[in-house]
């Protein structure tokens, strides 16, 4: 397993009339994916402390980073949905290039079951592809990036 | 982005730039008003750029931003030079809208809703991740349902064979294949199935408040004091896997076709390819999942009605009038510039239309034309209309399929803050039971546009001509 980071990014929901759009911001590639994660907690849980109880590992390809991303995304929509499994946060992340895939996330995600009494918030469908494209900050410091998730 | 006003209720995007035909918006100048700020018009154009597209791509009146295409949404495309679209369906594939009609009035139901309403919410698994604890598929199960839809569900006892007459395709999509599902949506869906899901989702109990033909309310069954009840539900987990797994493969092969995409969201593929085949071959098993689900939810309403009222829901009379689908694609044949021709038909929050006289209506509907079913919100009102000749003219026989979001959730939830929706609507002598903790705030009545806006212009467009209104009495939401 590759290194982590301890870039968590930043994100916050931006207006969308019938789905969640988010916009993530981070200073490397790897604190996209941990902003994504924090966001999507968000919406499951909101603000309730979790406590890890497994860990996952997670090894994606795709020729971009938006794919990535919404191969991430809908990883974690599959782990709650079909596992009853939350995301908390992300123990170790990295991406690196692949000659044939293009790039590669490998990530360590810790989880907590669903509480069977609370449940959870949100039944998120999908991560979308809509408006989405990872771009360099005004001041090229970082990388921000919108996407739309379907619930 | 430049609208030319068309007649009272349709606009025109004159083709430009990427566009390969016009956009229509069936809309007028009120509606028009609720899209200022919406992006919705903008999707429209980028739908009108896919290749092969027939005519033009088309908005209904209910119309808000979706991703890649509009929610509201209707595009044909030619099966030799087109495309099918995921995203032109959505991933609620086959999230549709079923109405029941039973032999109930008011008086029956007078006293009795709050005991209704906590019955069928204890009867309908709903929610954020409902789904049934003892009632798992198994992989030879699933295909089954894949595979034959509403008729799986009544061959083990949901419902009768008859109630498949009154469902769009008679409940089964043909071409459906479970072998090109994942095995993450067998995954997500094997304990979905019978469950009602969350955010507008519902099973309503209602009235028939108003009737504008009262001979047609009566062969359909609806006439005005009827207790009615309406289910709102699709594919679950199983619809939105199959469309997410549908999306990502044809990402990857977006570069063999050479598509230029304005958004990645509309990715495609030919219809006539391996892979737009695969995609409505995918489709096609989560459609007949929905019919399915819709079919077993109705057997619960039946039972629950039955258990309170302490007879059989046939004594109850408890059929069903129409089960509409509208996220789905469609290979229908349509007449263009007087020459019949088979098209790919997409409908994203748009539901089938067709006049009297059509092949595909049932026969005991055949001279009425086709129900079409239009919720509203859980305060005021929906509608229950007939297919009409214009719409196979104007709109590939499509319709509105609901009043369409006005504010976002998050919009709702700061709208709503110090407000007691619950009780506000029961001083409208309307129950509500909702699973989810923020759902109520979040569907609140003015998070919707009011249908009657949307039903003015598919009446005056000549889509549809409008029956009855029902009001609301009851609400269960996940």
């Amino acid at each position: 397993m590759a290194a982590g980071t301890t870039d968590r990014g930043a994100f916050r929901t931006t207006p969308h009339t019938a789905d969640v759009a988010i916009r993530l911001s981070a200073a490397r590639p790897e604190g996209l994916f941990a902003a994504l994660l924090a966001a999507m907690r968000q919406l499951y849980v909101g603000r309730r402390r979790l406590r890890p109880a497994s860990s996952r590992t997670v090894r994606l390809e795709g020729p971009t980073m938006e794919d990535l991303l919404v191969s991430f995304g809908n990883e974690i929509i599959f782990l709650v949905d079909a596992h009853k499994l939350v995301p908390v946060c992300l123990d170790a992340v990295a991406v690196s290039t692949d000659r044939e895939a293009g790039l590669k996330l490998d990530a360590e995600l810790a989880l907590a079951p669903v509480d069977s009494r609370v449940g959870v918030d949100a039944e998120l469908k999908a991560v979308t592809y809509h408006r989405l494209e990872v771009r360099r900050t005004r001041n090229g410091a970082g990388l921000r990036t919108s996407l739309v998730i379907d619930i | 982005m430049r609208l030319e006003r068309i007649d009272g209720s349709s606009y025109r995007i004159p083709k430009q730039g990427r566009m390969r035909v016009d956009g229509i918006i069936f809309s007028d100048v009120r509606l028009l008003e609720s899209l200022r700020d919406d992006p919705c018009l903008d999707q429209v154009a980028a739908v009108a750029s896919l290749p092969g597209i027939v005519r033009a791509s088309l908005a209904m009146p209910d119309i808000h931003w979706g991703y890649g295409f509009p929610i509201g949404g209707v595009a044909a495309f030619d099966p030799d030079e087109g495309v099918v679209s995921p995203g032109g369906v959505g991933y609620d594939i086959n999230c549709g809208v079923r109405l029941l009609t039973t032999k109930l009035t008011r008086a029956d139901v007078e006293g009795r809703i709050p005991h209704l309403v906590n019955m069928l919410f204890s009867a309908v698994p709903s929610g954020v991740g409902a789904e049934h604890r003892d009632f798992v598929l198994s992989r030879s199960e699933m295909l089954a349902v894949c595979e034959k839809g509403a008729a799986w569900a009544v061959s083990k006892g949901y419902g009768e064979a008859s109630d498949l007459d009154y469902i769009e395709d008679h409940g089964t999509i043909p071409g459906a294949d479970f072998d090109v599902v994942s095995d993450r949506a067998y995954e997500r869906g094997k304990n979905q199935l019978g469950t009602l899901g969350s955010g507008n989702h519902f099973v309503e109990i209602g009235y028939v408040e108003e009737v504008y033909d009262a001979d047609a309310a009566r062969q359909l069954g609806i006439p005005e004091g009827t207790i009615v009840v309406g289910i709102h539900t699709g594919s679950r987990g199983f619809g939105y896997q199959v469309c997410s797994d549908s999306l990502e493969g044809l990402v990857k092969v977006a570069r063999k076709y050479a598509i230029d995409l304005p958004d990645r969201q509309l990715v495609c593929a030919p219809v006539k390819s391996p892979e737009g085949w695969r995609y409505l071959a995918a489709m096609g098993a989560a459609a007949n999942f929905a019919f399915a689900n819709r079919q077993m939810i109705t057997h619960f309403v039946r039972e629950g009605f039955g258990a309170a009222f302490e007879k059989s829901w046939h004594e109850l009379g408890i059929r069903l009038v129409y089960d509409v689908a509208h996220n789905i694609a469609k290979m229908e044949t349509h007449e263009v510039d007087g020459r019949s021709r088979k098209l790919c038909v997409h409908r994203k929050g748009a539901t089938r239309s067709l006049p009297a006289g059509h092949p595909l209506v049932p026969p005991a509907y055949r001279a009425l034309g086709q129900p079409v079913l239009i919720p509203g919100d859980m305060g005021r009102y929906s509608y229950v209309a007939l297919g009409a000749k214009n719409a196979m003219q104007k709109s590939f026989g499509s319709c509105a399929h609901g009043a369409g979001r006005l504010l976002s959730r998050k919009a709702a939830l700061k709208a709503t803050q110090g407000r007691r929706i619950e009780e506000e609507l029961a001083h409208k002598g309307i129950s509500i039971r909702a699973a989810g903790r923020a759902t109520v705030r979040e569907e609140f009545p003015e998070a919707y546009k009011d249908v009657a806006d949307v039903i003015r212009v598919v009446q005056t467009a000549g889509l549809a001509t409008p029956v009855a209104r029902i009001a609301p009495m009851g609400v269960i939401k996940g």
